[in-house]
């Protein structure tokens, strides 16, 4: 479907558009491999078989995951999604308060690391001098490096008092004489710290991606939009920022990815208390958290093993299912024009 | 009020604890994914997986080991109680330490498998509340505790525990309940006792290594518990026996049977331990707990024994091995250097010899008339 898309684009001088990289489209004769020697149709077989690995690899995960979750499958059916009592020693499982706590850990990193990174990517691509641009750089791309679980011992020595003793209490006070959702105790641990350490986690992410992005936009586009007597705020946030957005979109959709499975920091800070959150400050139990924690034990029991690797499944489906529409929406945005990766850049 | 922690608790130990989930997480995905793979642990004699609360003990005792017994091998992994039973049942590894004793459904399910009691531990109600002085010891009943765990009792200034506590004046600061999120054998023995005081959390909770919690926040290991309790004011948790001493933590009287407040100490845990082992009425292969339930009147009323679990089924040159580490753990093992200093009180062999006798003899059937000692 791509591939006509792609090849039809030709009758116009295509509007220049960021993350397409054109390729020539061999002919199909070429394809077949008619003209290629021995050697080469035994790499092209090395190649396939490395393609077919993952594949394989991908089923196999899936296919193990389905059998072992079968009986809490059969058992709870669909009502596992929005059934909120988990009690092992009485066979009951439900995943409905590990499923919100891994949306609000989600909701919360993304809303707090999207403006950061494309505030940052914009002051990287255009107002950085060049000197500085390089060390930031460096410095984001390192921070993109750190294990998650030096972001969770910083979560506990500096987020989680500084949220305790200072932010948490200040939002009750402010925010909380108003709406009930922000009058919650302080306790530091919960889904904001979880969130927060997240964003962290995922800034450099979309920001290495959004700023290389911005960095392919042409020149011509830039100096037309100039020509047209437009300022420098205007030309980046109407002309670039919107030529990238199937880049930001990309990259957003990485950070998701991360911040819905991230295990070691949410674990160490959220609480892990298998509760709905009704407060900003209330602590709560992702799905990842509540794996790592005690799958070990799930093991004893089969039922439970199952539940907990139905959990897993689910938070396979979420990723999937976040990529997939994240592709749609860039098809949609880009006019069908997407080459393949949904990284943008 | 953060200033008081230590700082190598939230950096080494929860980091520690951390990865130590992540190799365990491994080792399941070995277990449950590859059965039938009896050479994970290739090259070694003996194979000891399970508690991450008897780790400590089996890590000083299998490097003491090694050292008087040439040619032996031993190597132990922190995994959790549920791997170690479920793993030792099934023949991957040769002792699976569990810090609960098998309940009816795990004995009908691990049919095969012995029970031995190795060490002795307990779970003591730990807090921090404001204003009051870290050597106070608050005087507090299964009831109670239940209570504040079950999201009842709210604030520390509460009648209950007020009453219980007439010389102590509380703030009416709230109660920041925390537990342990990963399975827990402390968790077990916490739960034991509420269970068998409190009519409402035997209800609407049980008893469990990781029970459904009502209330509160959670954290992976001890140390975690420890550092969540140490830095946040108003908050009440618990932790075994060796934690109270490492971290100078204030620690609650629980009431007992007799009505009686008795603090955990090595003394009054042994106290719950031996009058268990002079009951007649003890059942021999240990399925019972030692929490509430005992006739000496100074016995702290949350102890339990910590086990090593081994299957019937072990092949016969194994089977000589464990049982010769399970003597030398039960005699020498329990000198105070190895238990007391990992933060355990040492079992006695002597009140515990007839019975082992017995135990042992399920061990290697047809060889079952040698007198057992220590050594």
């Amino acid at each position: 479907m791509e591939k006509v898309e792609m090849n039809s684009g030709e009758e116009l001088y295509p509007t220049p558009a960021i993350g397409e990289i054109r390729v020539e489209q061999p002919s199909r004769r070429l394809m077949r491999g008619a003209h290629l020697s021995r050697e080469d149709r035994m790499f092209g077989w090395t190649l396939k078989g490395g393609a077919l690995f993952i594949l394989i690899l991908f089923l196999i995960v899936l296919g193990v995951c389905i059998v072992t979750a079968w009986p809490s499958i059969t058992k709870f059916g669909f009502a596992f999604l929005w059934s909120s009592a988990w009690n092992p020693s009485r066979q009951i499982f439900g995943a409905f308060p590990y499923l919100v706590g891994t949306l609000w850990v989600t909701g919360i990193a993304l809303v707090v690391a999207i403006p950061v990174a494309i505030l940052s990517a914009l002051f990287l691509s255009d107002y950085v001098p060049k000197w500085l641009g390089g060390i930031v750089s460096t410095l984001m791309e390192m921070l993109a490096g750190i294990p998650s679980i030096v972001f969770g011992a910083f979560g506990i020595a500096f987020v989680v008092p500084l949220l305790r003793d200072h932010v948490e209490p200040f939002i009750a006070r402010t925010l909380g004489a108003h709406w009930d959702f922000f009058n919650g105790d302080p306790m530091g641990y919960g889904i904001l710290a979880a969130g927060l350490v997240v964003a962290f986690m995922i800034i450099p992410l979309v920001a290495t991606v959004t700023r290389d992005s911005l960095l392919m936009v042409p020149r011509e586009m830039v100096e037309a939009s100039y020509a047209l007597g437009a300022t420098q705020v205007e030309t980046l946030l109407f002309v670039k920022l919107k030529a990238v957005i199937p880049g930001i979109i990309g990259s957003i959709t990485l950070g998701f990815g991360r911040a819905v499975g991230e295990t070691m920091a949410v674990l160490l800070l959220i609480g892990n208390q298998g509760s709905i959150p009704h407060t900003i400050q209330d602590v709560g139990y992702t799905i990842s958290a509540l794996l790592a924690n005690t799958f070990t034990y799930a093991v004893i029991d089969p039922l439970y093993s199952a539940a907990e690797v139905e959990l897993g499944l689910i938070l396979l489906l979420i990723t999937l299912v976040m990529n997939t529409l994240g592709r749609k929406l860039l098809m949609r945005l880009m006019g069908g024009r997407l080459a393949g990766s949904v990284g943008g850049g | 009020m953060s200033k008081q922690m230590p700082e190598r608790l939230f950096s080494l130990a929860t980091i520690k604890s951390s990865v130590s989930t992540v190799a365990a997480g491994l080792f399941v995905a070995t277990a449950l994914f590859g059965p039938g793979l009896p050479s994970a642990y290739a090259g070694s004699d003996l194979t000891i997986s399970g508690s991450s609360m008897l780790f400590p003990l089996e890590q000083v005792w299998a490097e003491a080991y090694q050292k008087s017994h040439k040619g032996v091998h031993i190597s132990v992994a922190s995994t959790g109680s549920g791997f170690g039973i479920a793993n030792a049942a099934n023949g991957n590894i040769s002792i699976g330490a569990s810090d609960a004793y098998l309940t009816k459904t795990f004995r009908k399910r691990y049919s095969n498998l012995v029970s031995i009691p190795i060490a002795f531990d307990d779970a003591q109600v730990i807090y921090n509340i404001p204003g009051v002085d870290k050597k106070t010891v608050l005087k507090l009943d299964g009831p109670t505790v239940a209570r504040i765990y079950l999201g009842k009792i709210r604030y520390w200034d509460d009648s209950r525990i007020k009453a219980m506590n007439p010389d102590v004046s509380f703030p009416h600061t709230k109660i920041k309940v925390t537990h342990r999120a990963d399975a827990s054998g402390t968790t077990f023995v916490f739960t034991d006792y509420l269970n068998q005081t409190s009519k409402a959390w035997y209800d609407q909770v049980g008893r469990d290594l990781a029970p459904a919690w009502p209330v509160g926040s959670g954290y992976n290991g001890s140390d975690a518990v420890v550092a969540a309790v140490m830095s946040t004011p108003g908050a009440i948790g618990y932790v075994g026996l060796g934690w109270i001493k490492e971290y100078h933590l204030s620690s609650a009287a629980l009431k007992n049977k007799f009505g009686n407040y008795v603090e955990g100490t090595i003394d009054t845990i042994k106290k719950a331990g031996y009058s268990a082992l002079k009951d007649p009425e003890f059942p021999n292969d240990f399925n019972r707990s030692i929490v509430w339930n005992l006739k000496d009147p100074k016995a702290y009323p949350d102890a339990n024994f910590e086990f090593w679990m081994v299957s019937t089924n072990l092949d016969g040159g194994s089977m000589r091995q464990v049982r010769k580490l399970i003597l030398w753990a039960l005699g020498p093992g329990q000198a105070k250097k190895y238990t007391v200093s990992s933060g355990f009180a040492p079992l006695p062999f002597e009140p515990l010899k007839p019975r082992l006798n017995k135990i042992l003899d399920r061990l290697l059937p047809g060889n079952s008339k040698n007198e057992v000692s220590p050594g």
